[in-house]
Formats: structure tokens, sequence, C-alpha cells
């Protein structure tokens, strides 16, 4: 690294202190955005994200910033960083969208994406822990609408 | 946990869900209802999923059996390079389709087609005033209702379909020429003299009426004033849509007709000289690429850029 490499501090609600590369916290429109306006300070708090979750985001940004990496190993890469929790994987999307990494972003929705496919509805409603505010009566004409969609 | 998920990255995942997980998902609760059914995220998902790399492109084919009398639809995979195979699998079957309405006589028209909707009018053999907006994928069609400027039959009557992509809207024109004929003429086998001289004196009336429906308003209003006077398309030509407009060849072969879907005004369109000078007695315009092409009876096309 050269001399005229610069480093932010990046701080978490949990108090955890993170020590970067400016040119790889950039990644983040957010920061990028705090950098190109001149509100850096000494160091940028992120009041929605804990440490644990951006261990993870810093473990990305290096292995995408790595220098001559190659798509198949990026592709690996991905593919084993989403093979966690489903608790992890909204800590990170919630923290790639404050950050504003759409990269990262799509690349975790495609992942929330493929888990929902081939899962009923009940299931989905289960795993998303969402309330069916629907009355029977209302569910069903919805299915009627489409009934193939759900032979 | 969906209630920590910020609305947008909800539609995101949403997105990037197929058709049919997406439909079920409908069902999941009243938000993710009326996120689903919003036709900006239809439009989203649209293009979501037309830009996604490794999707296989699908062919939608028409068949029909003179023998049983069978209209068929059917979606193939369309990923075979052309050459490359003639393996019997090769456009494969994706999945058959059921036609939303029985053709009357032998099968439905099939006049245009453009972001998966396809535009159907039973008029190929017989003329009738039913016309369908058909989205296969979702088994959900829209008949048309009747249009308000009457046709005898005895001239022509022709449909285009586009997409007006400001408005997000779906149209459907519909030109009618009636006829000074005042009995409907069955072909005679040969002909006789008088039969020719009969059909010669038919004339077409000009300028046309004209007719716009639109999805979204779901009537048919009157727009012939926009109409040019002359006969603007051939028997059983075939209309193209390409950036926001139907295309149709003139009658005499020298000119391309163009309707903007948008602001409903007609246009012309010259022919490079090659063609126009040729005197062909059939010429279709058609798409390439993002071209016009015309196709003079298939075995030579030029495209116009």
């Amino acid at each position: 690294m050269s001399s005229s490499t610069k480093f932010l501090t990046l701080k978490t609600n949990d108090k955890e202190e993170f020590v970067l590369d400016e040119a790889i916290a950039i990644r983040s429109q957010t920061i990028k955005n705090m950098v190109e306006d001149d509100c850096v300070s000494n160091v940028i708090p992120l009041p929605n994200v804990d440490s644990k979750t951006m261990i993870k985001v810093i473990e990305y940004w290096k292995k995408h910033s790595e220098e001559g990496i190659s798509k198949d190993k990026l592709m690996d890469f991905d593919k084993a960083f989403v093979k966690v929790d489903q608790s992890i994987l909204y800590a990170l999307i919630l923290a790639a969208n404050f950050l504003n990494d759409a990269e990262m972003l799509d690349m975790i929705c495609q992942e929330v994406a493929n888990r929902i496919k081939g899962k009923t509805p009940e299931e989905i409603r289960k795993e998303f822990n969402i309330e069916n505010d629907f009355t029977p009566e209302e569910e069903e004409e919805i299915r009627n609408e489409n009934v193939w969609a759900f032979e | 946990m969906s209630d920590y998920l910020p609305k947008d990255v909800l539609v995101e995942i949403l997105s990037k869900l197929p058709l049919k997980t997406l439909v079920q998902c409908t069902t999941v609760c009243k938000s993710w209802y009326s996120i689903i059914i919003n036709p900006n995220f239809i439009s989203l998902h649209h293009n979501t999923h037309i830009s996604t790399a490794g999707r296989r492109p699908l062919l939608f084919v028409r068949h029909y059996n003179m023998f049983d009398r069978v209209e068929r639809y059917a979606l193939h995979f369309d990923d075979e390079e052309l050459g490359e195979s003639s393996d019997a699998d090769s456009f494969e079957e994706y999945l058959e389709l059921k036609c939303p309405e029985r053709s009357r006589s032998e099968y439905m028209r099939i006049v245009g087609c453009c972001n998966g909707l396809i535009c159907l009018s039973d008029d190929y053999d017989k003329f009738t005033d039913t016309v369908v907006l058909w989205n296969p994928i979702i088994r959900k069609h829209v008949g048309l209702p009747n249009p308000s400027l009457g046709y005898n039959g005895r001239g022509s009557c022709i449909y285009g379909f586009g997409f007006d992509g400001v408005k997000h809207d779906y149209k459907v024109v519909r030109v009618v020429y009636n006829s000074t004929a005042t009995e409907d003429y069955k072909l005679q086998i040969p002909p006789t003299i008088e039969f020719l001289d009969k059909l010669r004196a038919v004339k077409f009336l000009v300028p046309p009426g004209v007719e716009v429906y639109s999805l979204s308003s779901g009537v048919w209003r009157t727009i012939s004033d926009a109409c040019p006077s002359y006969i603007l398309h051939q028997n059983h030509s075939v209309s193209t849509f390409l950036n926001g407009a139907v295309h149709w060849i003139s009658k005499d072969c020298s000119f391309i007709v163009a309707f903007d879907v948008g602001n409903e005004k007609f246009s012309e369109i010259s022919l490079p000289d090659s063609v126009a000078e040729r005197n062909v007695m059939k010429l279709d315009v058609m798409i390439t690429g993002t071209s016009l092409m015309g196709d003079e009876r298939v075995w030579s096309g030029e495209v116009l850029e």
C-alpha cells in the first residue's frame, strides 16, 4: 500500500471501531457521499450496523476489491458468503441497505428470493414471521383468480 | 422478520421471484398483495426478468391441424442455435397454452405481440368483432368490447397492437374500410368476365374509419380524422410493432405506414429504392434486431434502418 492510502474509522452501534482503507470503504455509497461532502471527521458512526455484521461486510468488500480476482472465484465466494442463518442474512440486508451497497444488496436479495422459491405461502409466512391478515374467504378468492399458480 | 425489512428491500426481493412463486405470494398477506399487484412493480418484475442473464428465451408457437381442426398454442424454448443440432429435442415445448377464445372459423389471427401480451382477432376467414388481449403466462385475457365503427364485412378491417411506453398503456388500433359492394361475392372458379368486372368495380371507401382501444380506459375511441385518405395496407398483411409504432406496408407496396401508439398519429416511411422500384406483389414488414425489415415472400429481405 502506498503512503497516500487514506484510512477511515467506522464505528458500529456496539461501539466497535474498524479501520479501513478509504478506497474499500467507499463501496458503500453512504460512506462515499459522506467523504465527498467532506463531513467525515475522525470516526464514521454506523448506527444501524453491529460489529458482527460489519465483520462480514468488510470481508465481502475486501474480497470484491482484490485486484485481478476472477469472476468464478467471486461467484464461489458469494455462494459461500450467503450460506448463513436467516438472522445473519437479514442483518446483512439491513446493513447493505443502510450502507447503500447496491451490488451486495442485490446479491443477498437474490439469496432470500432463492429461499422463498418453492415454499408454500404458509411456509413463507412462517419464515418471514408474517401474520396472515386475509380472511379465509379473501384468500380463497385470490387463489381462485389464479388457480394455475397453486396447482 | 419482514416487519424489519424496509419496503424497497422487500420489493427488490419479490422482483427476483419467478412468476409462479410471485403469484402464490399474493396470498401471504395484504401488504405483499398490494406490492405485487402494483403496476410499477409489475413493470419492474418484467424488466428484471427480461434482462436476467441465463434466462431461456421462449418462442410463442401456434399450430393448426387441418385434419382434426384443432388450434394449438404453446411456448417452446428458443435457445437452440439454428443448424447446430437436428435433434428432435430442439425447441422443446415448455408449456401448452389454452387459447382463451375459440375461433368461429379455423383459427385466430395473431395481430401482434408486445411485452409478452398477445392480441388475437377472430377475422382470419370470416369476419367477427372478437378481439382478445391475452397474457398466456398468467393465463389471463381481456375480451375487447364491441367496436363502435360498423363494418359490413365487404371491405377491409385491420388491426394493429402496440404499447405506449410513456403512459404504460396497451392499445389496439382498428382501421375500417367499408366498400361499395352491395352483396357478398363468392369466388367463382373459373371466374366469369361479369364476375371480374363486378369485383373490379368495388371500391373501398376512403378515408377509413379509425378507432383506438386502450387497455387502461377499456373503451374504443374514434380518431378517424387522424387517418390518411389512402388505403394503408394490403389484405392479410402483417403489422409490426417497433419503437412505439405499428407498421404496415402500404397497399401498392411503395412505402411503410406507421401509427404512433402514443400520440395516435399516422406517418409514412419510404422504402429503399431497391425495394420500392421492384414492383413486388406482396411485401410484409418485420423486425430484425432493432430495425424494420421488408420481407418479400421470405426469399429476400432488405433491412430498413
